[in-house]
């Protein structure tokens, strides 16, 4: 058992399954001789060397279709994107190729690629890199999307990623880069498509994702403290989606909450509450609530940005009054 | 713009009401304010205005259907030029103003059942229109249906009163031969029937019935009524008597104007002593609500009982003055019928039948201690109450008190 943070979690995933397998490449700018700008590919160029860990110029057009070029021909790449605000400038090779080709070549090619990009708010980057995009993803036929909140489940997501036939956009938090977690020793793979119950609780339940998992969990903390046990489940992947633990929850506590990065307008937990309104109603002792990020361009100012991310404070509070109304 | 026509909340305690009749067809234009159609809550038939001018668009909900209070019963379709539609949520438009609040909150109904509530009554047979909401705001919770479900354990579930359940059978219709005619009960008659035999099914219930020397009363009524119908236009009653010797006996013997809490396992005091009063109306039987019964005068409980049961058969009676009750009074022997066994309200653990008064040859004992055989006026009084919570000793007490409170006939100052 190692403490590591998650960006250190990050490349001991990519290591573990480079190991592994030799079909496994890592490719995007600076991930080589500077180990990543958010140092999430340290010590890769000097493991595995440069023919399998390769810097790119600045062209996520030319990382992508590179690494799906690779993934179609044999090799099994982990590309990385920065700033996930930037598969703006390449969405076209995500959407339109990557998640396309299996299907328009009627399963003759498969595409084993995963892209890692950094997503997120609370560091003050402004609105071009800080936008939480992983909804963008989940309204993709043909991606898989996941988004790890510890540094052990970065671990074992990124392994199960790597062992995915079809494509997956990991979405690596840059909020919790350098959080730290127990992760133990040896192989770890998990499971993609599942989510995982971080408290158990009774009355309320709060479906959190990346960042608002530990905001989640704190706001759980000071509801207990006025007698509302909630139970805050960290979706962890978006698709395939554990409606199985969702709805499980929400039969068990009657209230739904959702805990969203994504602004207002069509953010993850808008298909969840959509899911839950028509396969849990009976189950529900009240309106299905979404706490989110104002439909807004991020903020950079200390303040402002403190002020628009859902926070604790905001979700024990929402939570509180919606069960006393 | 359209504009939705919702089941209006008549009254704190009114959950749910039934679509009486349609006074407007699709397509027809309405003014607003226009009488659109008749509803029938529990107990009382109104007519709901349109909420706007313009035409019928649809109708929503069929007559005879019952729905929670907020439901969307019909559409009109207005005249008024249609507003911008913005999204009902928190968008900040340009350069991001402040979010608009959603309309949640005003939309919140205070005694609507939620899904999940509705579900477990329809699971349990509870019936969530007879449920004491413990949430917050009065709100029926989901351990509220559960306490209620564990409490009764009801043998048949009164599923007629409660929530449409889930996916559930079809009741089994009777098809009649010749010479026989089927028609469905009207909503008041239907909610008699759940409400009696939801009481029957969960309390228990019997009957002591007592006899009353009303001649005292009786002799004080005749002599006063005349006065006072000139000098105050009150109409003295006998169930004016009654019902104040009955309110006086719930003050010393409180256990009477109690309930059984929805769990079955506990007791719930009221403070106050609302007194139902039975009312025979063309339509079926009502139980009009004295609020604060024991606070009144004989005169004053004369005039609210007149008040009511004059409101109560012409209809304008509120629904809430139609609940709320501790305790009820019914007249059995309006009708001349000497006595019967009432049927307990639910909720409520006594009821008071008073028979018909009739002369008789009686042994009555005069003061001075001499017995002789004398007309004297005669009334049974019944008197139900749920054995859970009271036991026979105890209603035997209550009409004791009521008895020698008439016998004695101390009223006079009340009068003067």
């Amino acid at each position: 058992m190692a403490e590591l943070t998650y960006r250190d979690a990050v490349a001991r995933g990519i290591a573990q399954e480079m190991r592994r397998d030799e079909r496994v490449v890592m490719i995007g700018e600076d991930v080589a001789g500077a180990g990543g700008v958010f140092k999430t590919t340290v010590g890769l160029l000097d493991e595995f060397g440069p023919r399998r860990v390769i810097d790119t110029p600045i062209s996520e057009q030319a990382i992508l279709g590179a690494a799906m070029g690779a993934a179609m021909t044999g090799l099994r790449p982990v590309a990385e994107i920065m700033f996930s605000d930037f598969f703006a400038v390449c969405w076209d090779i995500v959407v339109n190729e990557i998640a396309k080709t299996r299907y328009m070549t009627g399963g003759q090619v498969t595409i084993p690629l995963v892209i890692k990009t950094g997503n997120g708010g609370s560091l003050r980057f402004g609105a071009q890199h800080s936008q939480a995009v992983e909804n963008w993803a989940m309204a993709v036929p043909g991606l898989k999307v996941v988004t790890p909140s510890t540094p052990r489940d970065v671990v074992g997501l990124m392994a199960a990623a790597v062992r995915s036939d079809d494509p997956v956009l990991f979405f690596e938090h840059k909020g919790l880069y350098a959080m730290k977690g127990e992760v133990p020793d040896g192989e770890i793979v998990d499971e993609l498509g599942t989510a995982v119950v971080r408290r158990p609780g009774t009355d309320a339940t709060i479906l959190s994702l990346g960042l608002t998992v530990k905001r989640a969990l704190d706001a759980a903390d000071q509801l207990a403290e006025r007698g509302i046990q909630a139970e805050v489940v960290d979706v962890r992947s978006l698709v395939p989606l554990d409606t199985r633990t969702i709805l499980a929850s929400v039969a068990k506590t009657g209230r739904l909450f959702t805990v969203e990065e994504n602004p207002r307008l069509l953010g993850w937990g808008a298909e969840i509450a959509s899911i839950a309104a028509e396969e849990a109603f009976w189950d529900l002792d009240g309106p299905i609530q979404r706490i989110t990020t104002p439909h807004i361009p991020l903020p950079a100012a200390d303040s402002l940005e403190d002020l628009v991310l859902p926070s604790a404070d905001v979700v024990a509070t929402t939570v509180e009054k919606a069960l006393q109304s | 713009m359209n504009i939705d026509v919702t089941m209006p909340q008549l009254g704190e305690t009114v959950a749910e009401g039934t679509v009486a009749r349609w006074l407007k067809r699709v397509g027809d234009q309405v003014a607003d304010q226009e009488p659109l159609l008749e509803i029938a809550t529990d107990k009382v038939d109104t007519e709901v205005p349109s909420p706007g001018a313009g035409t019928l668009i649809e109708i929503v909900i069929a007559e005879d259907t019952t729905v929670s209070v907020g439901t969307v019963l019909a559409v009109i379709g207005s005249t008024a030029p249609a507003p911008v539609a913005l999204p009902p949520i928190p968008v900040a438009v340009g350069g991001g103003g402040a979010a608009a609040p959603g309309p949640a909150a005003s939309r919140r109904h205070r005694h609507v059942h939620s899904p999940r509530v509705r579900r477990l009554a329809a699971e349990n047979g509870v019936a969530l229109t007879l449920l004491h909401g413990t949430g917050p705001g009065g709100r029926v919770t989901p351990r509220d249906v559960a306490s209620a479900a564990a409490a009764h354990q009801q043998p048949e579930p009164v599923a007629a009163v409660a929530a449409p359940p889930v996916g559930a059978a079809p009741a089994p219709t009777y098809t009649p031969t010749a010479g026989e005619r089927v028609e469905p009960m009207s909503p008041l008659r239907t909610v008699i029937a759940d409400r009696m035999m939801q009481s029957l099914h969960t309390s228990a219930q019997l009957t002591t019935v007592v006899e009353v020397d009303v001649t005292a009363v009786v002799a004080l009524r005749r002599v006063a009524a005349p006065e006072l119908a000139q000098r105050l236009g009150v109409r003295l009653t006998l169930t004016a008597f009654f019902a104040k010797a009955a309110v006086e006996a719930l003050r010393t013997l409180p256990l009477l104007n109690a309930s059984v809490g929805p769990d079955g396992r506990s007791v719930i005091h009221h403070d106050a002593q609302h007194l139902g009063v039975a009312v025979d109306t063309e339509r079926g039987l009502l139980v009009p609500v004295v609020r604060d019964a024991g606070d009144l005068s004989l005169l004053g409980l004369c005039r609210r009982i007149e008040d009511l049961a004059d409101r109560t058969r012409t209809g304008g009676i509120a629904p809430d003055e139609l609940v709320g009750g501790t305790f009820t009074l019914t007249n059995t022997g309006s009708r001349g019928a000497l006595f019967d066994t009432p049927i307990l309200v639910p909720g409520q653990v006594g009821i008071l039948g008073t028979g018909a008064v009739v002369e008789r040859p009686a042994v009555w004992r005069q003061p001075d201690g001499e017995r002789l055989i004398a007309i004297r006026s005669l009334a049974h009084f019944a008197l139900t109450y749920d054995h859970r919570l009271v036991d026979g000793a105890d209603a035997a007490r209550f009409l004791t008190a009521v008895k020698r409170r008439l016998e004695a006939g101390q009223f006079q100052h009340e009068l003067a």
